[in-house]
C-alpha cells in the first residue's frame, strides 16, 4: 500500500461506492484497486458499512414524546412574529460578496462607480442642433430665442428673421443648453456670464461668421 | 404539498403550514441530533430550537438546498453551540474505548455482515462506534447515511467543500471499519 498515492483515491473510491465515477477515473482507480488490498477493503466497506449502520435505530421515544414536541413547537411558533418574505438587503449583499466572482463584482462596482464620476464631472456635450429643432419650438420659445440672441449681440440690428438668422438661432440654442434649462425665460445678459462662458460663445458666433 | 408550497403558506401567514413540516422532518432531525449528542433531553431541546430558528428566519431560506438541507444545517449549528457549552463533556476519545466493548462491537458487526441474526443487541454497539467518532466526522456519516443527504448538501450543512465531505465520509467509515475488523488492518 502506497498511503501517499491512496490519498489520492479517496474521492474516487466514495464515489464508486455510490456508482461513479465512470470513464478514464474509474479505469484509473480500478488499476490501482488491483494492486492495492488496503483500498480494496475500503471499498467493500463504503459498500457495505453503510447497509449495516442503516439497521441501528435510535430509540423512539414514543408517540406520546412526539406529539408533545410538535404542540410546544407549535405554541412557540405562534408567540412569535410572523416571519417575512424579504431577504435584507445587506444579506443579500453579503451573499453576492461570497459567491466566487466576487472579485469580478467589485471590479464592476468600481468601474461603474468611475464612469458615474466621470459623467458627472465631464461638460454636457455641445448640441447638435438642426433647423428641425427650431421647427419644433412654440412661438413663445422662439420668441424668447430671438431675444435671448439679441441680448447675446444687441448690434445686430434688426431682429427679424432671414436665412442667415437660423444659423444664429441655433447657435443660440446651442447656447442656451450651455448656459442652463433655465436660461429662456430668465434671459441672460452678457454681463451675468463668467469669462469661460462668454469664450465658448464668443467661439461659437465667431465660428459661423 | 411540497415543502416549497408549505414554506410559501407560512411565509404568507398559515401557520399550520408550519406544522405540517415540524411534522414531516421531526423524527428525522431527533435521529440526526441524537446521534451527535446521545441525550435524549438535550436532543428534544435542539429540535425545538432547530424549528423556532427555521420559522423565525424563513423568509431568509434562499433555497439554495432543499429544506431539509438547511434544517439539518441549523441543527448541527445548534449542536455546535451546545457542545462549546459543554466542552468538558466531549465523546470518548479512541484510547478510552475499553477492550471489551470493541470486542463486543467486532461481534456484533460480524453478525451483522453474515445478515444478522434478529438480535438487537448489536445495534446500541454501532450507535456507540459512531459516536466515538470526531464530530465532523459524525456529522458527515450522519447526514450520508440516516438522513440521505448528498454530498454537496452536506457540505453545505457542515460549512466544507464536497471534497471534504467526501474525504471526511471516507476517513469515518474506515475508522469505523478498522474498529469493526481490526484482525485485517
Amino acid at each position: 500500500m502506497n498511503r501517499w498515492r491512496c490519498r489520492r483515491y479517496r474521492i474516487s473510491l466514495v464515489d464508486c461506492a455510490a456508482g461513479r465515477p465512470a470513464g478514464p477515473e474509474r479505469q484509473r482507480l480500478e488499476r490501482h484497486l488491483a494492486h492495492c488490498p488496503a483500498c480494496a477493503r475500503n471499498l467493500a466497506a463504503l459498500r457495505e458499512l453503510p447497509a449495516i449502520f442503516q439497521r441501528s435505530t435510535v430509540a423512539d421515544p414514543g408517540e406520546e414524546f412526539w406529539l408533545r414536541q410538535r404542540r410546544e413547537i407549535s405554541r412557540a411558533v405562534r408567540n412569535l412574529p410572523e416571519p417575512r418574505w424579504a431577504v435584507p438587503l445587506a444579506a443579500w449583499l453579503e451573499r453576492l460578496y461570497q459567491r466566487p466572482w466576487r472579485a469580478a463584482f467589485t471590479a464592476a462596482a468600481a468601474a461603474l462607480v468611475a464612469l458615474t464620476v466621470y459623467r458627472v464631472a465631464e461638460p454636457p456635450p455641445a448640441s447638435q442642433h438642426t433647423p428641425r429643432d427650431l421647427a419644433a419650438l412654440d412661438s413663445g420659445s422662439l420668441a424668447m430665442l430671438h431675444d435671448f440672441m439679441e441680448a447675446l449681440a444687441p448690434d445686430e440690428g434688426e431682429s427679424q428673421s432671414h436665412p442667415a438668422d437660423e444659423d444664429m438661432l441655433l447657435a443660440a440654442l446651442s447656447i442656451h443648453d450651455l448656459v442652463g434649462a433655465n436660461a429662456l425665460p430668465e434671459v441672460p445678459q452678457a454681463g451675468d456670464l463668467n469669462e469661460e462662458e462668454l469664450e465658448v460663445i464668443g467661439n461659437l458666433i465667431g465660428g459661423m461668421g | 404539498m411540497d415543502d416549497v408550497g408549505l414554506i410559501r403558506g407560512t411565509l404568507a401567514g398559515r401557520r399550520e403550514d408550519f406544522d405540517v413540516l415540524v411534522e414531516r422532518y421531526q423524527k428525522l432531525l431527533y435521529g440526526f441530533v441524537y446521534r451527535l449528542i446521545a441525550d435524549h433531553a438535550q436532543t428534544d431541546d435542539i429540535v425545538q430550537m432547530t424549528f423556532l430558528q427555521a420559522y423565525t428566519h424563513l423568509g431568509q431560506f434562499a433555497g439554495r438546498a432543499s429544506f431539509k438541507t438547511w434544517l439539518h444545517q441549523i441543527a448541527l449549528n445548534q449542536v455546535r453551540a451546545a457542545r462549546r457549552g459543554q466542552r468538558r463533556h466531549e465523546q470518548v476519545p479512541m484510547e478510552e474505548v475499553t477492550e471489551s466493548s470493541l470486542h463486543q462491537a467486532q461481534v456484533a458487526a460480524g453478525a451483522a455482515l453474515d445478515g444478522g441474526t434478529g438480535n438487537s443487541g448489536w445495534r446500541p454497539v454501532l450507535e456507540s462506534l459512531i459516536a466515538d467518532l470526531p464530530l465532523r466526522q459524525r456529522s458527515v456519516v450522519t447526514l450520508r447515511i440516516f438522513s440521505d443527504l448528498p454530498f454537496k448538501d452536506i457540505a453545505l450543512a457542515v460549512g466544507i467543500t464536497e471534497n471534504s465531505a467526501k474525504v471526511n465520509y471516507h476517513h469515518a467509515i474506515t475508522r469505523l471499519r478498522q474498529w469493526l475488523r481490526e484482525d485485517e488492518v
